[in-house]
């Protein structure tokens, strides 16, 4: 392998170690200390002929709400609070969720590559398991989606995870 | 003495069980199931008398199978005709019948031998939680479920998702994406 594709390869870490110095993955540790975080909201406006569109700095939605994990600064927020997250903590997994049914980058959401995987599987349980249909992937036609009714996608199905003796 | 009279028969009554197969597997209850039904829970049991007790099962509809259970379990039938066999997935039976893949998982988990017909006969399903008088005003106890039934997001209130501890903010730039209203789920016939 030339070292040039070693370098592509490895360009993920890259862009990682990137985001731990610019501080970019570890926002909610200095959420109380740095300015207020402000998101950005697309508004459509159609009159007549013309069509507005404006985006509107709003404040973000998580204000306030970030919860301050103990442990060392260089852990992710899953591995500091050590939880053990199942497919059916869906108040936690949707968190990692965006808008359109997919899982946030690691460089927004902060989490280490071991725990970022973990999570992918999760989100496709919960999704299969229809515990968060409206957040699915919209990118797919309806029979391929996890809420709809084709054929034997409307049963319920569990994981052997949350079986209890 | 009288008294002793009324212990046995409490000792040998039937009394009637209910179970909610909602969010449950049904391979896993039928095991917990075929212990009532033939009387495995009592003292007084022995395997060549007839002892067992009445299980009325609610919800059979809402039973859940694991992972891809749905898609990949087959049932095969034969009716000993030359061309007679026949399979079908699990998911195509349960539309047929929405009782019959609790109804033979019981029946593989039963005794294999010439109490099975009476056991099977004490074991009542309804698909929905509508069940005849005469059958629920027997029941005088509730089966504890194996599983627990799992809460979709749904269930939770705006107010209780947003009050909800959350693990990281959304950095600077992020643009808030507003979904289109979705189709509404088509209803069943
Ligand atoms: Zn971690």
């Amino acid at each position: 392998m030339s070292a040039g594709m070693r370098f592509v390869n490895n360009l993920h870490k890259l862009s990682y170690r990137l985001a731990l110095t610019q501080k970019i993955g570890h926002q909610n540790r200095s959420a109380h200390i740095s300015p207020l975080l402000k998101a950005r909201e697309v508004i459509e406006k159609t009159e007549g002929n013309v069509t507005t569109i404006e985006g509107k700095i709003v404040d973000s939605p998580r204000k306030g709400k970030i919860l301050d994990a103990p442990g060392p600064d260089n852990l992710c927020p899953l591995c500091r609070l050590d939880l053990d997250v199942k497919y059916t903590d869906v108040k936690i997994i949707s968190q990692f969720v965006q808008e359109d049914g997919n899982i946030v980058p690691r460089q927004i959401s902060g989490l280490c590559f071991p725990q970022h995987r973990q999570m992918i599987h999760l989100i496709h349980k919960a999704h299969s398991a229809g515990l968060m249909q409206h957040l699915r992937p919209h990118i797919f036609p309806e029979e391929y989606s996890h809420m709809s009714d084709h054929a034997w996608k409307k049963y319920n199905v569990y994981y052997t995870e949350i079986i209890e003796e | 003495m009288a008294h002793n009279r009324v212990i046995q028969w409490g000792a040998m009554a039937r009394t009637w069980w209910l179970y909610d197969a909602k969010f449950q597997c049904p391979y896993r209850s039928a095991e917990k199931l075929c212990m009532y039904l033939e009387g495995r829970h009592k003292p007084l049991y022995h395997p060549l008398s007839d002892v067992g007790d009445h299980v009325v099962v609610i919800n059979t509809r809402y039973v859940a199978m694991a992972e891809d259970l749905w898609r990949k379990q087959q049932y095969k039938h034969d009716t000993r005709y030359a061309g007679g066999k026949s399979s079908a997935t699990a998911w195509r039976l349960h539309e047929a019948d929405y009782t019959k893949i609790l109804y033979k998982a019981v029946y593989s988990a039963a005794p294999k031998n010439l109490l099975r017909p009476t056991i099977m006969r004490r074991l009542h399903l309804y698909p929905e939680e509508d069940v005849p008088d005469d059958i629920i005003g027997n029941v005088s106890d509730v089966i504890r479920q194996i599983q627990v039934v799992p809460k979709p997001l749904d269930s939770y209130s705006a107010q209780e998702i947003e009050e909800f501890p959350k693990l990281f903010d959304w950095p600077e730039d992020h643009v808030i994406y507003k979904r289109k209203a979705t189709t509404e789920k088509k209803e069943e016939s």
